[in-house]
């Protein structure tokens, strides 16, 4: 079953183009330990980020977010402290195939970084492709997640969707 | 239904009419990769270990690089080499090493026709768009390609992007590139294929058209593919020893949008720091003091790029202190600069001429200490790139480059032509 998107927005960027390698800063692009990735996330937006933030929080993003030559720390420390999704206005493709690979579910979703603020509740309906606010009750319309994005997020990333989905067909 | 040039490579590798936004699986006609700790090292463990696979069906479809990290600094980078070598060995793929930049190298050994479909993990593989092929960087799912020889893609739609007229001396494929993202945004063809044509195309060399195209990514693009020309069909001649039908879409094929760009109209701009999406005129950043300067990368490393150079430093002197390093795109070209004169007319400017490598564009060589500002012809101007997080890079054209190189601060170089 594709996982629950269920939970509080602990940022919204709206600014468009936003370079990803910003969340753990340019210092960190090569840093492995994840508990240094943990510590410095998001920190240069919020100092207290990495303790406010619980697992299930969604993180909003403007058009075109991840454009640039994302690398893939931050996404690492985002999910490392429980972040379960990116919602985005658009993503750049090199980092929607990158982090889609990875199995993390990346949402588009026109307007929503206008229209949700920091800390409502949004709920990603897979089936209709929608995204709830909870306080409002007000729904945005997605674009269609491909099937491909989807097996990534059910199999764990590419290795277990190659393994599962792929090369057991062979 | 009118077709796009990108739905008709994919609907002639399917097998089937398709269009854009169609998602399947499709098997690409090259599958290529380039020597860098942390890629074929973890592919080949993710091949043998974690998926058991240690024999690919179509081996003459794979082709591999060591152009990073080359030659090797230190024991750990020969040692990615020899991961490299091993790969290669082990699965028979064809392995170029020591030849140049990979996403060049592919055309000049004539392994790029018109309509194929190759992939790599890096986006630049765009570049083989000027010979009207596509060529889409698929980052982590490599490996797919590894494994199964196919890859799961949705058709992309197209941004059609027409030139008119031609450049004014003193301005490059560069400045095109940076003038249509200021014009249309660094988003301006997101998740699209840029397909380029219009009469103002045939103006333009073919090392001005690898150049467009190798930078497809900066407009969001997904890769980018050019209507073949009779300069097109003369360098596959050359290539690959081939007569081959031209590649143009069909009338009435449908784009996400049509862009006009004026080539007369382009003036020289530059790339600021900190990110790719910076474009801004030469004018606001004249006089700006630079320390060093890069003419190479996949982007900007061709004959084109070094006579312009060397139109601008010829009887002139790079300023004391200055550091500007040519780097050829490929050995190919370094034997042809050497043949045309331009080695010793750069080195007796007082730029330094290497050996093909990725190594200046990533700061393993020439790089930047603290405090630092350079000039680059490379792809990416981000915090970093070419050594020190707290150097600059701006990103400008060979003219440019070389007209700042003199004056040791940014100059436009149309007052020096
Ligand atoms: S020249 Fe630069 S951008 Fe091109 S492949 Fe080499 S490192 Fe990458």
């Amino acid at each position: 079953m594709l996982p629950t998107i269920r939970g509080r927005v602990a940022w919204v960027f709206q600014e468009p183009n936003f370079d990803i390698d910003l969340i753990v800063g340019v210092d960190h692009m090569k840093t492995q330990e994840i508990d240094i990735l943990k510590s410095v996330c998001m920190t240069s937006y919020d100092a207290r980020f990495p303790d406010e933030v619980q697992p299930g929080d969604v993180i909003v993003g403007g058009a075109n977010f991840g454009y640039g030559h994302p690398h893939y720390p931050s996404c690492r420390a985002l999910r490392a402290l429980g972040v379960s999704a990116i919602i985005a206005e658009s993503f750049s493709p090199g980092f929607y195939r990158g982090e889609s690979s990875n199995g993390f579910p990346l949402i588009e979703c026109p307007n929503v970084s206008t229209t949700v603020k920091r800390w409502q509740t949004v709920a990603f309906d897979w089936d209709n492709e929608t995204l709830t606010i909870a306080e409002t009750g007000e729904k945005l319309a997605c674009q269609k997640v491909p099937q491909k994005s989807k097996d990534l997020i059910l199999t764990d990333g590419i290795i277990g969707y190659l393994k599962q989905v792929r090369l057991s067909k062979q | 239904m009118s077709q796009t040039i990108a739905e008709k490579i994919f609907s002639r590798i399917a097998g089937q009419k398709v269009s854009a936004g169609t998602e399947r699986l499709f098997p690409p006609d090259l599958i290529t990769a380039y020597d860098y700790p942390g890629y074929i090292d973890k592919y080949e463990t993710q091949m043998a270990d974690e998926l058991g696979i240690t024999k690919v069906n179509h081996p003459e479809k794979f082709i591999l690089f060591i152009d990073h990290l080359y030659p090797a600094g230190n024991p750990k980078a020969q040692q990615i080499h020899e991961i490299t070598r091993r790969f290669a060995r082990n699965y028979g793929f064809k392995l170029y090493e020591g030849d140049g930049i990979g996403h060049q190298v592919i055309s000049e050994k004539g392994h790029v026709h018109p309509g194929m479909f190759v992939t790599h993990f890096d986006g630049h593989i765009s570049t083989i768009g000027a010979l009207g092929a596509i060529g889409i960087g698929i980052r982590n799912s490599m490996i797919e390609a590894f494994a199964t020889e196919e890859v799961s893609l949705v058709v992309p739609s197209s941004v059609r992007i027409n030139l008119e007229g031609k450049l004014q001396r003193g301005v490059t494929a560069r400045d095109v590139f940076h003038w249509i993202v200021r014009k249309i945004g660094p988003d301006g063809c997101r998740q699209a294929v840029i397909e380029y044509g219009g009469k103002g195309l045939g103006s333009l060399e073919m090392d001005e058209r690898f150049t467009l195209c190798n930078l497809a990514m900066f407009l969001g693009g997904i890769s980018a593919v050019m209507e073949t020309d009779e300069k097109t069909h003369a360098y596959l001649r050359q290539t690959t020893g081939q007569e081959h039908p031209p590649m143009a879409p069909d009338p009435g094929a449908r784009y996400e949008k049509e862009v006009t760009i004026n080539l007369s109209e382009v003036e020289p701009v530059l790339v600021a720091p900190p990110s790719p999406a910076n474009t801004i005129p030469i004018s606001e950043a004249l006089g700006v003091r630079i320390d060093s300067g890069y003419i190479g990368s996949c982007a900007s490393g061709r004959i084109k790029d070094f006579e312009q150079a060397v139109e601008i430093l010829e009887g002139r002197r790079v300023a004391e202190g200055f550091r500007l390093n040519a780097v050829p795109t490929t050995t190919a070209i370094q034997a042809q600069m050497s043949e045309l004169g331009l080695t010793p007319k750069l080195i007796r400017s007082g730029a330094q001429v290497h050996v093909s490598t990725c190594d200046f564009c990533i700061g393993q060589m020439g790089a930047l200490t603290e405090g630092e500002r350079s000039v680059s012809t490379g792809t990416l101007n981000i915090p970093g790139r070419m050594g020190s997080n707290r150097a600059e890079i701006y990103t400008a054209s060979p003219y440019t480059i070389a007209a700042t190189a003199v004056h040791g601060k940014i100059v436009d170089p149309r007052t020096m032509l």
